[in-house]
């Protein structure tokens, strides 16, 4: 009978419980090891360099980000991000969750935190009895902290009812994209994205962290460029005039974006011919594979890391 | 081309039941994907091929149903290759028609149809069945009304209604009125369903949480007689004295964001000496070259400095209205303390 490219068939699904929590991992490291945390790494670094000004202890993680509501609205809108990424990856890489399964996974992927404290507490009153009061009673505080000020109360259960909502309706989203008929990638095998299986990205997780901050950075100092750029321009930088350190400004600013640009495209082809050895479109020997994703995702991020200052 | 689910399966129309289960079990134990590591694209999907046939053909009723429709299939081939010689617009957008719960929906081209599948499933020994609901996606819809023109065309009276035109697995399918209405669901009446069961887990995921949260309440719950200490704590903001953080704000304008990193002995303080500038200085907002240009101030002038960031190494100062942070190297060297032991000689 006739076999056509439009009107894909139904991308192939695995109804399992089991199947969709193993890409239920693959969804929450992708999101919130790899670009939650490139996020929250980043704040942390405008807040090194002053520009936050919530203290020197102040990690990203925290759940209250200082007395400002701004600050606070931002959390609130970086969390919505990450929880809509993980809504969209989950519902594409499972291809079709029911309702339940949205509610049940959903639900998990918000309330994960407690569930791995709970987790902690009860392995501690078993095991180390010793600590167990001051493990508990630090939790304690912490709680309470929260809870005793109406402000942080609020803002603590707008992160939950956000995060709730956004993965909840980027589930739907994923699935959407994912079931098109006229989408044709990732249809005949199930838990791919970008070709690449869901479980290739629980260790893709940590080089593509590297790489998301070094994007992230990348943006922030071309937005940082064009802003001094402007706001020093004047005519004589143009002709030829120059700074306290004999620069021309506008040369300045011109090699940093042109710096940007190739680093930008050198990372985006090196990540995509790591993807090609991942789904087996290159045919090297196996070693030089091996070469390859051993330096596209541990030694080059760790050299950006330590050597450099494109990562933030 | 493999025409026929009993093709596919590899056995005669008149198999047993029996042996329509062990084609199925040898052909899922060929295309099983954990057996198939490298060519899991083709075993994926038809490994969900042949799950649906055999639900199919082990339900006698189905399979009876399946029998009747195996000959129209072919004729439909037929007719589509020599379409160019009759055409006849056999197909509409959408049909409104009841499903296999008696549920009447107006069905659109693009929506998808589903089906009941239980599969034996197991974990490690425990074997069980799994219900499932299997979809599969409208290509064309057949308009009954266009059945006569069709069979007159086709000199072939038709026993069946076509009603739907679906892709299963590499090929394409005819799912017929009478099964439609047999064994299949429409997507609202899924939806409903799906609804339901949402609700009920919802409801039941709401007790869990309530469970949960009583659970937290009672064991993070703080002693009354701690209480006291911790909101002391809670509500003195820094380590600085009030009226010291009243003396920063006022004598060297610092801002709620410079008195967090104070507090943490980030900056020091500079006993707002005067200095001269050695060449015209850009001031920035942060003490760092990411800041914002807040201006520029001329070359040999006198400045105040009120503060030193020594991690980043560069002053804040103040000339005339202008105040913001600029590199050391810009300055003469300048000595400057620690707030926190300032704030012990002020005591």
């Amino acid at each position: 009978m006739e076999e056509t490219n439009i009107l894909k068939p139904t991308a192939s699904v695995s109804y399992s419980i089991f199947s969709k929590l193993k890409k239920f991992i693959g969804a929450y490291l992708l999101a919130g090891a790899v670009f939650g945390n490139a996020i929250r790494v980043f704040i942390e670094t405008l807040n090194k360099k002053g520009l936050l000004g919530l203290g020197d202890d102040f990690s990203g993680n925290d759940i209250i980000w200082g007395d400002s509501i701004w600050l606070n609205v931002l959390h609130l809108i970086i969390t919505a991000f990450i929880a809509g990424l993980f809504g969209f990856l989950f519902g594409y890489l499972t291809r079709k969750v029911n309702l339940s399964g949205k509610i049940i996974f959903t639900t998990l992927y918000v309330f994960t935190g407690f569930i791995f404290i709970a987790l902690f507490s009860m392995l501690f009153d078993i095991f180390l009895p010793d600590y167990s009061s001051e493990f508990n009673f630090a939790l304690s505080a912490g709680f309470y902290a929260i809870t005793s000020s109406a402000f942080n109360l609020t803002f603590v259960v707008l992160n939950y009812i956000i995060m709730f909502a956004s993965s909840f309706y980027f589930i739907k989203v994923g699935q959407n994209v994912i079931n098109d008929p006229y989408y044709t990638d990732d249809k005949t095998k199930n838990g791919t994205l970008l070709d690449i299986k869901w479980y290739h990205y629980i260790w893709l997780s940590i080089p593509l962290g590297v790489y998301s901050q070094v994007i992230l950075n990348l943006i922030y100092a071309v937005g940082h460029t064009i802003v001094t750029l402007i706001s020093n321009f004047s005519w004589t930088t143009i002709f030829g005039g120059t700074n306290e350190k004999g620069e021309n400004a506008i040369d300045v600013a011109w090699g940093k974006l042109f710096f940007i640009v190739i680093a930008a495209v050198i990372i985006f082809y090196l990540l995509d011919y790591l993807r090609k050895i991942l789904i087996g479109e290159t045919n090297q020997h196996w070693a030089v594979k091996l070469l390859i994703i051993l330096g596209v995702s541990i030694v080059l991020p760790f050299l950006i890391l330590y050597f450099t200052a494109i990562a933030g | 081309m493999k025409n026929n689910y009993y093709e596919i399966l590899g056995v005669s129309q008149e198999a047993t039941q029996e042996e329509i289960k062990t084609a199925y079990r040898k052909q899922a134990f060929k295309y099983h994907p954990d057996r198939n590591t490298e060519n899991k694209v083709v075993t994926d999907s038809k490994m969900k091929e042949l799950n649906f046939i055999y639900s199919v053909l082990s339900d006698p009723i189905q399979r009876k149903a399946y029998d009747d429709t195996i000959k129209y299939d072919s004729d439909f081939d037929s007719y589509k290759s020599k379409a160019s010689y009759y055409y006849v617009n056999i197909f509409c957008n959408e049909i409104e028609i009841e499903d296999s719960l008696g549920n009447t929906s107006i069905i659109n081209k693009g929506q998808n149809i589903y089906y009941l599948v239980e599969i034996d499933k197991s974990i490690i020994t425990w074997k069980y069945k799994s219900k499932e609901y299997f979809s599969l996606i409208i290509k064309e819809i057949f308009n009954p009304e266009k059945k006569k023109s069709f069979a007159q065309t086709r000199k072939y009276d038709f026993k069946k209604t076509p009603l739907f035109l679906v892709h299963i697995g590499e090929k394409d399918m005819i799912i017929y009125q009478e099964d439609f209405q047999n064994h299949w669901l429409s997507e609202r009446t899924y939806q409903k369903m799906d609804k339901k069961n949402g609700i009920i887990t919802g409801i039941i995921v709401a007790v869990i949480l309530l469970v949960g949260g009583y659970y937290f309440y009672q064991k993070f719950k703080i002693p009354e007689e701690s209480k006291f200490l911790l909101e002391y704590a809670l509500e003195s903001k820094y380590n600085i004295y009030e009226e010291d953080i009243e003396f920063l704000k006022t004598e060297y304008s610092v801002s709620e964001k410079e008195l967090k990193y104070i507090d943490t002995d980030y900056y020091l303080v500079c006993e707002k000496t005067f200095v001269e500038t050695k060449e015209e200085i850009e001031l920035l907002s942060i003490p760092d070259t990411y800041g914002i240009n807040t201006g520029n101030i001329p070359d040999s002038v006198q400045v105040e400095v009120f503060l030193y960031c020594p991690s980043k190494n560069a002053y804040k100062i103040k000339y005339k209205d202008l105040l913001g942070w600029t590199s050391a190297n810009n300055l003469e060297k300048i000595e400057c303390e620690n707030i926190l032991e300032t704030n012990n000689e002020n005591e």
